[in-house]
């Protein structure tokens, strides 16, 4: 069973039915837009990448924190890091990027870059290389702009519908096949870290 | 076989039957132990490097769950055939700990994807 947690651009849907016994043993499919990040296309059906969803959502929460504390010694040290590797995967970055994130997944690579006022996400999806959807041909690697305002709140509204609704589900699929709670604590902790910093922005604009 | 995944193998010589058709990979690693020895080596080496020891801190409180690209020419492993693997890492009771490791890039890496059928 497909769930779907939806915001105005970011879209991810989670396979509630099948678990794999690896460590990434869920199926994810993440669009932005009209863009595939992650995830496939077969036949005519999208299908999800092997992941752990846990990880998936901390990666989005971590690119969200970074967007927000673009002046932290740390993040531009990420900045100038991934920076170098967003070149070396090919794309031709535009000049006006002030955080750059490189966010790895079991089978793609998406770099999640800030101007300050647009998110601009590239995307490498290894998956979508060997596609027979027509629509995704030639669409592996690609670039996806939103308001970065827009970004954050919809990793700030899927995050909480993932938290408050599946991620108790999620545990629960992994207690009967491990044994043993994973835990999700960080992912929570990183979702008031991004709402407070948010908040704090906001108060700054508005006055 | 009907989960359409993407498998990518260790190259280690393994012959897998596809429609019939026996399949040699390429012999990079002669035993699962020297397999552990390179990730071994990988590992040590990418956490003496300041770039990738960035990658497993934010704000310099360890991550807790994260994967990396690590590049083998940039950490200087020189393994034929496999330029780029990817490490999956948690922080468990106070150390990181490797969860996965798979090859990425190189002219050895194999795909095979039930749902596409077949080795690409």
């Amino acid at each position: 069973m497909w769930v779907t947690m939806k915001g105005k651009h970011l879209t991810v849907k989670i396979d509630l039915k099948r678990y794999l016994s690896s460590p990434d043993p869920f199926f994810l499919v993440f669009t932005v837009n009209e863009h595939l990040l992650l995830g496939a296309c077969w036949r005519g059906e999208l299908e999800g990448d092997e992941s752990d969803v846990y990880r998936f959502f901390y990666n989005l929460l971590t690119a969200c924190y970074y967007f927000l504390r673009p002046e932290s010694p740390h993040v531009q040290r990420i900045t100038k890091i991934d920076k170098r590797n967003i070149e070396e995967e090919g794309f031709q970055l535009r000049g006006d990027e002030v955080v750059v994130y490189q966010a790895v997944e079991r089978n793609a690579i998406y770099y999640a870059c800030s101007t300050g006022r647009v998110a601009r996400i590239y995307y490498h999806n290894e998956l979508l290389e060997f596609t027979d959807c027509p629509e995704y041909m030639g669409k592996h690697k690609g670039v996806v702009e939103v308001p970065l305002k827009e970004f954050v709140e919809d990793v700030l509204k899927i995050s909480k519908e993932f938290l408050d609704e599946y991620a108790p589900i999620i545990e629960r699929i992994i207690i009967e096949h491990t044994g043993e709670p994973e835990g999700y604590d960080y992912v929570w902790e990183s979702y008031y870290e991004v709402v407070e910093l948010y908040r704090k922005r906001l108060d700054l604009e508005n006055r | 076989m009907d989960e359409a995944g993407k498998t990518t193998f260790w190259p280690m010589g393994q012959r897998i039957v596809v429609n019939g058709q026996a399949k040699q990979l390429p012999k990079v690693f002669n035993s699962e132990e020297e397999l552990a020895r390179f990730l071994r080596e990988v590992v040590n080496k990418a956490l003496k490097d300041p770039d990738y020891q960035e990658k497993f801190f934010k704000n310099g409180v360890p991550k807790p769950n994260f994967g990396i690209s690590v590049d083998l020419k940039k950490v200087g492993v020189n393994v034929d055939g496999i330029d780029v693997v990817k490490l999956e890492f948690k922080f468990e009771d106070g150390e990181f700990v490797l969860k996965t490791a798979y090859p990425t890039k190189g002219w050895t890496v194999e795909t095979f994807i039930p749902g596409k059928g077949g080795w690409q």
